[in-house]
């Protein structure tokens, strides 16, 4: 079986390391993420059975049908980004922008569905961001997520968008390939969050 | 040219496979909230790791590509794993799995 990445078409600049110096790059932007969403996630651990009065998690995250139904449109908006990419890999346009707009769209339904969530939480259940220390640490923890998804929501759209005005340009599938990277790592993050805020009450 | 045309059929039916493998882990992890006890935690943590290795190694390539992209990933991991041990020991995380009541 044939897995390697194919790179033909790509514009590379090798570096010294002897890989691309725009995806070292974009790795080691998302290293630094990895520590921001790590210290967002702690700090909900310690905050969670801290708070003198209510909500506890296990009374607001009694019932999470919603939030597994959101973390499959995630993990299907991770397989339909990487076929997007495998779109431009073959130079396939129609395949290209059937699949970047397909995750634009789940990426988008995710947030609705997070909304509908923040919502219900907080007319529900009590919750907010004053409200004792556990709600505060799973609002700053789960709206920092939020607004990465939005951020790639504009950057799936941006890079259609140039895609379309521009066709397929030398250095446009390492393009699609760093938003794709930023994208699944969001998805990677959401894995974590879904288990440690949700499951773990 | 064929070859080229097979690898990528190959390739994304191992995209599409790892996809219903995340869901599967999903549904598991979603029965496994149910655990009651000490294997509660272990068994959460090894369902979300799998997947957070799938995505990274498969979507993110990281098993087809440069290990140098891999060493950094690690060491981010590694990172990440001294704030949470700190965090731990130090501010007293608590890893218990049942909070029910909020104590004062």
């Amino acid at each position: 079986m044939e897995h390697s990445v194919s790179h033909s078409a790509h514009e590379h600049e090798m570096g010294s390391l002897g890989v691309d110096t725009k995806k070292l790059g974009m790795w080691t932007f998302l290293g630094s993420e990895v520590m921001l969403f790590t210290a967002l996630i702690a700090t909900y651990l310690v905050f969670r059975g801290k708070s003198v009065a209510g909500p506890t998690p296990q009374e607001a995250f009694a019932d999470v049908t919603i939030v597994a139904f959101n973390t499959l449109v995630l993990l299907c908006s991770s397989l339909t980004m990487v076929l997007a990419h495998e779109g431009v890999e073959r130079g396939d346009r129609k395949r290209f922008f059937a699949f970047i707009l397909a995750t634009a769209a789940l990426g988008a339904l995710f947030l609705s569905v997070q909304v509908y969530e923040y919502t219900k939480l907080i007319n529900v259940e009590g919750m907010g961001l004053g409200v004792n220390l556990f709600s505060a640490s799973f609002f700053t923890l789960t709206g920092f997520h939020g607004a990465h998804v939005s951020i790639g929501v504009l950057l799936l759209l941006i890079t259609a968008l140039r895609g379309w005005r521009q066709g397929f340009t030398k250095e446009f599938p390492l393009g699609v390939e760093m938003i794709g990277l930023y994208w699944h790592f969001v998805d990677l993050v959401w894995v974590v969050i879904f288990t440690l805020v949700y499951l773990l009450r | 040219m064929e070859n080229h045309t097979q690898a990528h059929t190959s390739r994304a039916r191992t995209y599409v496979i790892t996809f219903f493998t995340l869901g599967v882990l999903t549904m598991v992890e979603f029965g496994a909230a149910t655990l009651t006890g000490i294997i509660k935690l272990p068994a959460l943590v090894l369902l979300a790791t799998t997947k957070a290795i799938l995505v990274a190694g498969i979507y993110m390539h990281l098993r087809y590509d440069s290990k140098v992209f891999t060493t950094l990933v690690l060491m981010g991991l590694f990172c990440a794993l001294l704030l949470v041990s700190i965090f731990t020991v130090v501010l007293n995380i608590n890893w218990n799995t049942e909070i029910i009541a909020p104590h004062g």
